[in-house]
């Protein structure tokens, strides 16, 4: 509304009551009640209107007694007010009540806000829905666990589900019980830190102490890089390989251990952190004969490398037990293992069945299990404890409730005893 | 009937009397239209004197201006044909004494006053106060027994016996409330943020000289507005009304009064500024008298020293 000068104001006020009430007497309340009506004829309304243009106390009791049509509306929720502008204003407010129809009820912004707060989840929604991979970047470790499907025997090789340029190192490195893949080209696209901290020099680590866990894959990680500085330069470079081939072959120790410092570096929180090196693909050999996926050579030699069980973790030791990291950690603790040459078998509770041909860079999960026609299938439920490694391809397996698996044939398939 | 009465007047008091239902508060045709004489008296009286400037009949009888004719017996039955007879003889009729009339104001009106009480005072207590100070003055009860007589006698029938009741009611609660108001100490205004206006005035010279060339030039365009402008103009800037409130008050759409208003505030500044360039000021001095008002000053100088 268009503002008048504040002259305007004082000279209004400076026709009011004083003189209102002096030279001229107030009219009739019946009179005031028949103007508010409308009902006075056109020459005593105007007189009136003289009046009350001058006289502001009729003026506050014309604006009370007009009619109101929802009285008792804001009586509960307001309070009493003091000033006299104020109760007649409040009280003028609630005479006029002006009835919005029902679509003009629905256009009211508190309710569009609500409708482009809806629209917006819908559109969020959508596009989550339309490109899944995006989401793993969101989505908390466990939520990367539980869908990539580690423990089903349906999903061979569940990593390819997602492409792995998605999975951030930070993610990787602060799930403790993750078996989330890892890749080169998750180390590379995960941040331009990434490569810088991959080319940092080797001398970071504290060598001669026992560290913690994530120190210990530090100083595996540069003897690795010792062992192997061609092959992790080449891996490191295959960053604009598609994803699904990125996600196939297992890594190296050297790049595992990229990604270690890489997470270490980043997140800057967790010492007990712990990366799981290698795909582990689920094979269900009795069922589906799905072929193992191809696993290069392993860089490391047999006779430098040491196994042992702790606290249901599967450690290893690259340099003849001084320092130790974990290499498999599954669902379930594992109790016992054996290895032969570049062999590895572990096995856990409730039939947990893991196998490395590469000296523990990729595992790969095995579930035992027997199919003869008219009987249902017999699977390995029971706790593994005791493997027996007599050739390559000769595992026999001992469970806790006696019961010996054997195969023949590198645990494609199996009979029980 | 009154000696006054013509005989038509007589045939059309009947018509009204059959009309109002007043026989069924025992009023008497005779009373009836010896209410009609009063009111009709009253106001072309007061119609007559008009143009004096007096307003209320009870000022126009204190100035002592006599009608200078009589009315026509056809504008008389004209006017009290035009008044609400039905409830102006429940008034009455209630103002007399009539039970049967008590219960139907009763019965009508009570919920309601209880209603528009309560919408006033916004408190169950205050509202019964209120309420029960209306009805005492309703029944006859308040002042001197001698003096002693229904305020419903003043009820004329020019508009709705509920609308004079709320109007009747407004102005007991402002009646009330300037009571309380002025037991309000300085200290509690101030302390409820209450600025009290400085009335000082410009000292300097050249200040005075376009001060008072700018209230003349106000003055003068406002003036020139008609009272409803000018009571749409109060009501607006002065009492805060709404748009919606002023409509009702004028009987005019909302938007036609917030066009008014539009309308008005762009006039006064061409009136105001053609004022002050009749007054020997150029354009530029008149826009920038109106524009930099001294009062602004003073309130800048106020809230400087309150921030202080």
């Amino acid at each position: 509304m268009t503002e008048v000068p504040k002259i305007v104001h004082d000279r209004l006020r400076a026709a009011l009551p004083h003189q209102a009430g002096s030279d001229q007497p107030h009219p009739d309340l019946d009179l005031l009640a028949a103007f508010a009506e409308q009902a006075l004829l056109p020459k005593e309304r105007d007189l009136m209107l003289e009046h009350l243009a001058q006289c502001g106390d009729c003026r506050e009791v014309l604006a009370l007694a007009m009619p109101a049509t929802e009285i008792t509306a804001a009586v509960a929720d307001e309070t009493e007010e003091t000033g006299a502008v104020a109760v007649s204003a409040r009280a003028g407010k609630n005479t006029i009540t002006w009835t919005k129809p029902v679509w003009a009820k629905l256009l009211v912004f508190s309710h569009l806000r609500w409708a482009a707060l809806g629209a917006c989840v819908v559109v969020v929604a959508s596009v989550l829905v339309l490109h899944p991979g995006k989401v793993s970047q969101q989505l908390p470790p466990e939520a990367n666990r539980s869908s990539e499907g580690v423990s089903s025997s349906d999903t061979l090789t569940a990593s390819t589900s997602v492409p792995p340029s998605s999975i951030s190192s930070s993610s990787v490195a602060s799930s403790p019980t993750t078996l989330t893949p890892i890749t080169p080209s998750s180390v590379a696209s995960s941040t331009p830190m990434a490569k810088r901290l991959a080319s940092r020099p080797a001398n970071t680590a504290e060598p001669g102490k026992t560290p913690p866990q994530s120190q210990m894959e530090l100083a595996s990680t540069l003897k690795a890089q010792q062992l192997a500085p061609p092959e992790a330069e080449s891996l490191l470079a295959r960053n604009e390989a598609p994803p699904v081939e990125k996600a196939k072959p297992a890594p190296s120790a050297a790049e595992e251990q990229n990604v270690e410092v890489n997470a270490e570096e980043i997140t800057q929180q967790k010492t007990d952190s712990v990366v799981v090196p290698g795909t582990i693909a689920v094979r269900s050999n009795a069922v589906s004969g799905a072929k193992l996926a191809p696993a290069p050579r392993p860089t490391l030699t047999p006779h430098n490398v040491s196994w042992t069980i702790a606290a249901g973790l599967l450690q290893r030791s690259l340099d003849s037990g001084r320092n130790w990291q974990t290499a498999l950690r599954a669902d379930r603790p594992l109790l016992c293992y054996a290895s032969l040459d570049d062999d590895v078998w572990a096995g856990g509770q409730a039939g947990t069945l893991f196998h490395s041909a590469d000296n523990g860079v990729s595992w790969i999960q095995v579930q035992p299990s027997i199919i003869q026609l008219y009987r249902p299938i017999e699977r390995l439920t029971s706790d593994v404890s005791y493997i027996d490694f007599r050739s390559t391809k000769e595992i026999v397996l001992t469970t806790a409730d006696h019961a010996v698996w054997r195969s023949a044939d590198g645990g494609k398939t199996w009979e029980v005893k | 009937m009154p000696k006054s009465a013509q005989s038509g007047y007589t045939v059309t008091a009947v018509t009204l009397y059959e009309r109002s239902g007043a026989a069924a508060y025992g009023l008497s045709v005779e009373r009836f239209a010896a209410i009609l004489d009063e009111i009709s008296g009253k106001h072309f009286s007061r119609e007559l004197v008009s143009d004096s400037g007096v307003h209320s009949s009870r000022a126009a009888a204190e100035s002592g201006v006599k009608p200078t004719s009589e009315p026509t017996s056809e504008k008389r039955a004209d006017f009290c044909a035009g008044l609400r007879l039905e409830e102006l003889a429940l008034a009455r009729a209630c103002a007399a004494g009539n039970e049967r009339a008590w219960q139907d104001f009763i019965s009508r009106y009570r919920q309601k006053l209880h209603g528009m009480a309560l919408h006033l005072t916004r408190d169950a207590a205050h509202a019964a106060e209120l309420a029960d100070s209306l009805f005492a003055d309703l029944y006859g009860m308040n002042g001197p027994e001698e003096r002693r007589k229904s305020k419903l006698l003043f009820y004329t029938g020019r508009g709705s016996l509920e609308g004079w009741l709320r109007t009747v009611m407004a102005q007991e609660f402002i009646n009330r409330y300037r009571k309380q108001k002025r037991t309000v100490s300085l200290e509690e205004q101030t302390e409820q943020g209450v600025q009290f206006v400085a009335t000082a005035e410009p000292t300097h010279g050249a200040d005075r000289i376009s001060q008072q060339r700018l209230e003349a030039a106000t003055d003068e365009a406002l003036a020139e507005l008609s009272p409803e402008d000018r009571f749409t103009l109060a009501s607006y800037y002065l009492d805060g009304r709404t748009l919606a409130e002023i409509a009702a008050m004028l009987g005019l759409h909302e938007s036609s009064v917030s066009r008014r208003l539009d309308r008005l505030a762009n006039g006064l500044r061409k009136r105001i500024l053609a004022g002050l360039r009749t007054q020997g000021m150029s354009h530029a001095q008149a826009a920038e008298a109106l524009e930099t008002d001294v009062r602004d000053l003073q309130i800048n100088l106020r809230s400087r020293l309150a921030q202080d």
